[in-house]
């Protein structure tokens, strides 16, 4: 069978879809008998921050479908939860670097000269620094939070994005239907924005699942050391950090969270892979 | 040389040159494309200028648009002091201007609807309402002949002619007093070709714009059909230049001469015969001594391989470059044009 850029992609993209819509949908999901909105009964019938000190490190079971954590916290509530903070720091990440990107790239591919030298000295600067000891150090001096990350993550990444739109607007800019704009009287920002960055920009969307993935792993990578999210937020990666103790007698504490995590860096990647006509089958 | 009155664009020694094979330690090499190159362009006229691939043609086009500076010379617009004029002023001054390319596929941007495309220059120039925009360029597609139902659709769904179309409704849509057309048939089909030339013909009879012409082209034929005067361009510089008729029944310059006998289907062959010259134009990144053109020249002289023949002007406004011109043929009276 011929496969094309979009079948390639649908698996991935569906099962990466779920994640965000998890995270939609996590409040209504997973709740306490009290703490739900409009008084509906979850399906997880557990609040993900409420600890329960008489069952703790409990198996998966009829309870608890993926087992209790050692305060006793249902840890499928706590996965369901958490990935409102993977996807958000996941998502913002993605969509600064690739404003910032695309901006820049734009900018240095349409004004050239000494515009184009200084994007690319940053683009190098920033490409030569490996990226999670920029990211720590960053993670170091600002407070913690969500943001903060996505924020790191994004200004580590926005160079890939930023060095594919430069190419594709060096070749716009000398398209004759630029110059006709030019010779009509339009603009260097109009230029920019109404004919170069629109052309310009799907290459650099396809590099938004993967910097989405990076950011998720980040994010975990960097909570597992505790520079990440702070508690009470339930992060996949502290939940990974917390079952380090444990992990030799309740293996679901770790493995939950290590799974989801797998599967949305995954599927996020194999997105990529499909957007950007990479691997096949 | 001064403009004669009624003279819209008015272009004087024009020098642009281009660097090529420097780096690794080798010296660039510095290519002259356009070379000390001057014509007129009445208001309302049409000036072709006609060339082969190299002359240079394409490059005084992006010169006198200014989207390349010239390392020399001055073009002067409407009064204007054209290349003086600093950036905010330029984009004023350029809703007189219009430009049609020689490729429809490439210059319209393929995400644009047609009516973005043709009421571009409308919204730069803050030209109407966008209700009256948008009537414009209904009557702007209508003037092109094409359907109000375009509107709506991309460059993609027409053919190379319709695209052309567009792109000449673009031109137009700021009612310029000067279109530079650009090989504006030469990627067309043969049969819409006449259609295009036709359309670009009744509109500057009909615009009450009355747009001056800067026609860009190899084939003579068309050339003929649609400009009043015509410069001759080789390797970068204006080897004659004159009213079509006279230019075309009588060519003062020998490569004129060659240029003319060598278009296909016509049908003098003895003339054809005598004029076959053989040999490629001369590089302008290698240009012989003397007379650029010397080394295909059938009437080549001794003086022609050392120095090169200053601007010779006739009476009747006439001008070419070389020391043996070809003799006027009597068979021709000037006032015929």
């Amino acid at each position: 069978m011929r496969t094309t850029p979009r079948t390639r992609a649908a698996p991935a993209a569906a099962l990466l879809l779920l994640f965000p819509l998890v995270a939609l949908l996590a409040p209504l999901l997973a709740h306490g008998p009290s703490g739900g909105p409009g008084g509906l009964r979850a399906p997880i019938p557990w609040d993900p921050g409420e600890p329960d000190l008489d069952a703790r490190l409990r198996p998966p079971g009829a309870d608890h479908w993926l087992g209790t954590d050692d305060l006793g916290r249902d840890v499928l509530a706590r996965l369901v939860h958490g990935a409102r903070v993977s996807t958000g720091v996941g998502l913002l990440a993605a969509a600064l670097s690739i404003a910032v990107g695309a901006l820049a790239g734009a900018l240095a591919g349409v004004a050239g000269g000494a515009t184009d030298r200084g994007v690319l000295f940053l683009v190098e600067v920033v490409q030569a620094f490996p990226p999670l000891v920029l990211v720590a150090a960053g993670a170091a001096f600002f407070p913690p939070a969500a943001a903060t990350i996505a924020v790191l993550v994004a200004a580590t990444s926005w160079p890939d994005s930023a060095r594919l739109v430069r190419a594709q607007a060096r070749r716009l800019v000398r398209a004759p239907f630029v110059d006709a704009a030019r010779a009509g009287g339009a603009s260097a920002t109009r230029i920019l924005f109404r004919h170069v960055l629109p052309g310009a920009l799907a290459p650099a969307l396809a590099t938004a699942p993967y910097v989405l993935g990076a950011a998720v792993l980040t994010e975990a990578g960097l909570s597992f050391l505790g520079l990440g999210t702070p508690p009470p937020a339930p992060s996949w990666g502290r939940a990974l950090a917390d079952a380090r103790e444990s992990l030799g007698s309740a293996w679901w504490c770790a493995a939950a969270p290590a799974a989801a995590l797998f599967l949305f860096v995954l599927s996020a990647r194999r997105l990529g892979d499909a957007l950007s006509g990479r691997g096949r089958g | 040389m001064t403009a004669p009155p009624g003279t819209l664009l008015s272009v004087r020694g024009l020098w642009k040159s281009f660097g090529t094979g420097g780096g690794w330690g080798r010296p660039a090499r510095r290519v002259a494309a356009v070379a000390d190159v001057s014509f007129d362009v009445p208001a309302g006229k049409t000036l072709a200028l006609v060339g082969e691939s190299g002359s240079g043609k394409s490059t005084i086009a992006r010169l006198v648009l200014q989207l390349l500076r010239p390392d020399a010379g001055a073009v002067s617009f409407d009064g204007l002091d054209w290349l003086g004029l600093p950036r905010a002023e330029l984009n004023r001054q350029r809703r007189k201007v219009g430009v049609v390319f020689q490729d429809p596929a490439s210059s319209l941007n393929p995400r644009m609807t047609v009516e973005e495309i043709v009421s571009e220059p409308l919204l730069v120039h803050r030209i109407g309402t966008a209700s009256e925009r948008r009537e414009r360029v209904v009557r702007l597609l209508a003037a092109v002949g094409l359907p109000a139902a375009a509107l709506d659709k991309r460059p993609g769904e027409f053919s190379g002619g319709q695209r052309q179309r567009i792109g000449i409704a673009r031109a137009l849509a700021t009612e310029p007093r000067f279109v530079v057309l650009d090989e504006p048939v030469s990627a067309l089909d043969v049969s819409v070709r006449a259609q295009v030339l036709n359309l670009l013909l009744d509109l500057q009879e009909g615009t009450p714009s009355r747009p001056a012409y800067l026609f860009i082209g190899h084939d003579l034929g068309v050339v003929r059909a649609v400009a009043e005067r015509t410069a001759v361009l080789y390797l970068g510089k204006v080897v004659e230049e004159g009213p079509t008729a006279e230019l075309f029944a009588a060519p003062r310059h020998p490569y004129t001469a060659l240029l003319l006998a060598s278009q296909p289907g016509r049908r003098d062959g003895a003339s054809l015969a005598r004029r076959r010259v053989a040999g490629e134009p001369a590089s302008a990144a290698a240009l012989p001594p003397g007379c650029p053109f010397h080394p295909r020249c059938p009437s080549a002289r001794p003086e022609c391989r050392r120095e090169e023949p200053t601007e010779t002007v006739e009476p009747s406004g006439r001008r070419f470059r070389c020391f043996v011109p070809e003799a006027s043929t009597g068979n021709f009276s000037p006032s015929s044009t």
